[in-house]
């Protein structure tokens, strides 16, 4: 029986990294400053080709709170949304208040607005579990909150460099709906920073979404512009 | 009788700003005409009726480059130190057929003499410029329109200062436009901001206008205390909070017709439910907003107004018409806001580069109805196209089958910068 416990214990795979640390350095690159702006150039790519594209700067503080600019198209210029948390507002410069939205209404493409607004995993998700695939590690993510859009995502994760590589993104009902590829690394602001990322539609074969990030810098943006009222105003 | 006098009909009107003002006929005095005039319109008629054979392409050029002039002004006006400039905006032609409806005993014989076409274009500019310290910021916006059947007008919707005194509080002064509740097609708890049209919620043609005010912003631990100072000894306050994920706001309004209250809420379920409701004095607003995963997102409202007229008071206006009062009749009617229970429902399907909108409001007590509905397609980055359908059901003698026009037919183009 001691025998057998001893075998058990070591089928078990043990991985000296904890899930959180190597999640915490995911998030550094895709979000390395704590008050920030960056901006964001997205293409919608259907599956018969058509592309359709979008500029956004992205004006961070923290973890969870962040703005949205729309810089182009022309027909969504002076468009703002507010991201705290999981709650999303959307300022239309014709209505001159700012609206709550779910997160199911969408910027773009394959890109939901927290997709664009949110640069962070750990705020929504608690590692819960590890696996290795190769030279990447696999973390289990499950989201802290149900009303979070994606209830579980995997997390593909580079042994050596922790540099995040793909994540898969499942709702409730278990089915994996979008898959994120890391797909280009680049200087930022002196840091080492993802720049590109393609999202596939996989209940749309062929639409795809790639996201391009540039001119990351620091900014002091203050707590009042992260508030529903301030919204558009500065 | 409260059914909404002349005053609030010129302000509601269903409809949109280019209905005309159509030559009067027969034998009414001079005061007659000049309500059937306005009235007639239907909607938003503020301007004199320009004579016929005008040159109207010169007359719309001349308007639009006004509307660029004055964004132009404002833009070299500006401190050069600013270092963020926004110049965007929308300039458009629209075209829109409106039959004139006989059958209503509001027009009998077309005494409105609404004309069956009318031609519309409009500029509207936004300069906004700031420091990288966002110490102060300008904000303009002016805005341009013209008609076959109105003169050219020219008008800064917005014209403000805003000042950061403090990371707590800022300061704005100026012409500002200021939208306070949570619902889609009503905001009864919207003391001082500009009045919405229900047909057309989201002000497709960019026509608000802001009051003169004094506003000072207070950001204090998550709460946010708007106070405003407005002319006539007015004054207004907003409190705002996001409590438990739901979006709060209380808002008073003083003027000299006495103080109003009212709250305001939102919350979102999940990841595709909004729900939203108002409440002022004898005024109600519920409604929610669900988007599903193909981007179908649906709106639905339930409105009441206890200032609304009751059943006895609607059969009155139609009483009056019948017994040959038609101006009276008229000027008591104003069609989205004089009933007192009203639905509201919208859905709104983007795909591809177009997107399909259908509105229906429907007022509840005679189930009469206005189906609008919207096919508006993206020709390029920068321009979109557009067609909208308004019909109009009901019984006779309805609210809705009461409106002067048979139906509204609107096709139209419009660049953004």
């Amino acid at each position: 029986m001691k025998r057998l416990l001893i075998l058990l214990i070591l089928a078990i795979p043990v991985y000296a990294e904890d899930p959180a640390a190597i999640l915490a350095h995911v998030d550094a690159y895709r979000n390395p400053l704590t008050s920030f702006s960056i901006d964001v150039d997205v293409t919608s790519i259907a599956a018969d080709g058509t592309r359709e594209a979008a500029k956004y700067r992205v004006l961070g503080r923290g973890s969870d709170k962040s703005i949205v600019e729309f810089v182009a198209p022309a027909t969504d210029k002076g468009k703002f949304l507010l991201m705290l948390r999981d709650a999303m507002w959307i300022y239309m410069p014709s209505a001159s208040r700012p609206i709550r939205i779910s997160p199911l209404q969408r910027l773009m493409g394959q890109a939901s607005n927290g997709d664009v607004a949110r640069t962070n995993f750990t705020i929504d998700y608690n590692p819960s579990g590890i696996a290795e695939d190769g030279d990447a590690w696999v973390l289990e993510l499950t989201a802290k909150d149900p009303a979070v859009a994606y209830n579980r995502v995997r997390l593909w994760v580079d042994k050596k460099t922790n540099e995040p590589r793909r994540a898969d993104f499942y709702v409730v009902s278990g089915k994996l709906i979008k898959r994120a590829t890391y797909t280009e690394y680049g200087q930022m602001n002196g840091r080492r920073a993802v720049t590109t990322i393609e999202i596939d539609d996989l209940l749309k074969p062929g639409n795809r979404t790639i996201m391009r990030y540039a001119n990351l810098a620091s900014r002091d943006n203050p707590e009042k512009m992260f508030t529903k009222d301030a919204l558009g105003k500065w | 009788m409260v059914i909404p006098r002349s005053g609030h009909a010129r302000q509601h009107g269903y409809g949109e700003s280019h209905a005309p003002h159509p030559p009067l006929r027969g034998t009414l005095s001079r005061r007659e005409r000049e309500m059937l005039m306005w009235l007639s319109s239907i909607s938003l008629s503020r301007r004199e009726r320009v004579a016929e054979g005008r040159v109207r392409g010169v007359a719309l050029a001349i308007t639009a480059l006004r509307a660029v002039a004055l964004a132009l002004s404002a833009f070299l006006a500006i401190p050069t130190h600013a270092t963020t400039f926004r110049v965007f905006g929308s300039a458009g032609a629209e075209a829109a057929l409106t039959p004139a409806n006989t059958a209503s005993p509001l027009n009998p014989n077309n005494v409105a003499a609404i004309a069956y076409s009318t031609n519309t274009a409009d500029a509207t500019a936004f300069v906004e410029a700031m420091p990288d310290s966002r110490a102060w910021k300008i904000r303009l916006k002016a805005r341009a329109d013209a008609s076959d059947r109105a003169a050219e007008h020219l008008e800064a919707g917005e014209a403000l200062v805003q000042l950061n005194l403090k990371p707590w509080l800022d300061l704005t002064a100026g012409r500002v436009i200021e939208k306070w509740g949570t619902g889609y097609a009503w905001n009864p708890t919207s003391f001082i901001g500009p009045k919405k049209n229900p047909a057309d919620p989201n002000d497709r043609l960019s026509a608000y206008t802001g009051l003169e005010m004094v506003k000072g912003d207070l950001f204090l631990r998550g709460t946010n205390v708007s106070l405003y100072a407005l002319q006539h000894g007015a004054f207004a306050a907003r409190v705002y909070r996001l409590v438990a994920n739901t979006d709060i706001s209380l808002v008073l309004h003083h003027d000299r017709n006495g103080t109003q209250q009212g709250i305001a809420v939102a919350r979102v379920f999940g990841d595709a439910l909004e729900a939203h409701g108002e409440a002022a004095r004898r005024k109600l607003l519920l409604g929610a907003q669900y988007t599903f995963t193909n981007k179908l997102n649906v709106v639905a409202e339930l409105y009441r107004s206890g200032d609304g007229a009751t059943a006895t008071e609607m059969r009155a206006v139609c009483q009056l018409a019948q017994q040959g009062d038609v101006l009276d009749a008229n000027a008591r009617y104003a069609p989205l806001q004089m009933a007192r229970n009203y639905a509201f429902l919208r859905a709104d399907l983007p795909f591809d580069e177009n997107d399909l909108e259908l509105i229906t409001i429907t007022n509840l007590r005679d189930r009469s109805s206005i189906v609008r509905a919207t096919y508006t397609r993206k020709l390029t980055s920068r321009v979109n196209a557009y067609l909208i359908e308004t019909e109009f059901a009901g019984k006779r003698d309805s609210e809705f089958a009461l409106i002067q026009i048979a139906r509204q037919t609107t096709f139209g183009l419009r660049v953004y910068f």
